[in-house]
């Protein structure tokens, strides 16, 4: 997290660089072969931006169920290890939000950006409680109202094929699920586990007008290829056509 | 987290908004030109300032290397200046669908205060259009 943000800092104050070169870079002449902060020809790239908001879906395996409930009795931490019930084979499906940002870097083709997804579980295979200061287990109902949370970086390639940009993005990021069970007791917190992951998108916008996008999107997790992911968003340009088209 | 990192971005970005060309205009297919005349305290030749936006929804090729310069000097001879190009990177490029962009150019050939009048063929900057002589002529730029 820490890392993450300082990574945000620094690109917040590297960035106005790449935005406008002349921040940090002054010529005396703006005739060619006299300047040096700007090359000929930076206006046939340029420094682009655009948000994404939609709806996502995301699903992976039940094997990757590996939680962790605790409750405080008379000072004693009791923990509780949740797992999917190893006979239940279904897996985990969240119907959710999504919204990311962009920043086309000089060139156009590459971008980089940030993607959240947030979206509650629609279903999820039964959860086995071990209390581990017990040594016991106990099955517990559907994970089907918990929720999952994305915080993803985004690196991306894109280029534009007719009316459409089609698009490549590796997502390093963080995973935060929280299942709701009703079996464990009331002082007992909700299961919560947090994992890395790493994945591979793949995206086609279509133009709605200069500054409008439709895009779908799939990805898959290449830590977990297990858990795959969707998306269908609506894109706001702030330059015409992403300054790709 | 994600939006501290909009947030980020959103702060580096420094929006751009096309401006309509100064100068003389000329309309190219998609390309719409404005073609001044200046000098410059640094350079010796006589300055031509383009500005071009593109008005389509695809991307229209802006030449500038397509250029042809005339100049007539006091005595009435016709020279043909070239562009000052040291790092050779004048050539044509894509300008991105209704975007905009600028380019100040010197040309030499014949000192400044030598000229009389000067005239540029900006007939082949938009590389998709038509190809004709489109000639742009101005008193002696100083």
């Amino acid at each position: 997290m820490i890392a993450r943000l300082a990574l945000a800092l620094a690109l917040a104050a590297a960035l106005p660089a790449l935005a406008e070169a002349g921040s940090f870079c002054h010529d005396r002449s703006t005739v060619l072969g006299y300047r040096h902060c700007r090359r000929f020809g930076a206006w046939s790239h340029p420094v682009a931006m655009w948000w994404d908001f939609g709806a996502t879906v995301l699903h992976y395996d039940p094997q990757m169920i590996d939680a962790t409930a605790s409750a405080v009795h008379g000072g004693d931490v009791t923990q509780y290890r949740v797992i999917a019930d190893p006979s239940d084979h279904r897996g985990v499906t969240a119907l959710g939000a999504r919204m990311a940002s962009h920043l086309a870097l000089p060139g156009g083709w590459l971008y980089i950006g940030a993607q959240m997804d947030l979206a509650p579980e629609l279903a999820g295979p039964r959860l086995v409680a071990d209390v581990t200061a017990r040594g016991t287990s106990t099955t517990l109902d559907s994970a089907s109202s918990g929720y999952v949370m994305s915080n993803e970086m985004l690196v991306g390639a894109r280029v534009a094929i007719g009316g459409v940009v089609a698009s490549t993005e590796l997502a390093p990021g963080v995973r935060f699920a929280q299942y709701a069970t009703s079996d464990l007791p009331d002082r007992v917190t909700a299961p919560v586990q947090t994992w890395f992951v790493l994945e591979l998108h793949q995206k086609l916008e279509l133009w709605l007008g200069p500054h409008t996008s439709v895009g779908v999107e799939l990805g898959v997790d290449l830590l977990h290829t297990d858990a795959v992911e969707g998306g269908v968003t609506f894109g706001v340009h702030l330059e015409p056509f992403g300054g790709i088209r | 987290m994600t939006v501290a990192w909009c947030v980020a971005l959103a702060a580096c970005y420094v929006p751009h908004i096309p401006a309509e060309p100064t100068g003389t205009r000329v309309e190219l297919g998609c390309v719409a030109l404005g073609v001044a005349f200046r000098g410059d305290d640094v350079a010796r030749g006589p300055i031509v300032v383009y500005r071009f936006v593109n008005r389509c929804d695809h991307r229209a090729v802006i030449d500038l290397a397509s250029v042809r310069v005339l100049a007539r000097d006091t005595a009435g001879r016709e020279v043909a200046l070239a562009a000052y190009d040291p790092d050779r990177e004048l050539r044509a490029l894509p300008l991105p669908a209704r975007l905009d962009g600028v380019e100040a150019i010197e040309y030499r050939g014949l000192e400044r205060a030598d000229i009389a009048s000067l005239c540029v063929d900006v007939g082949g900057i938009a590389a998709g259009a038509p190809r004709a002589a489109r000639w742009i002529c101005d008193g002696a730029p100083r």
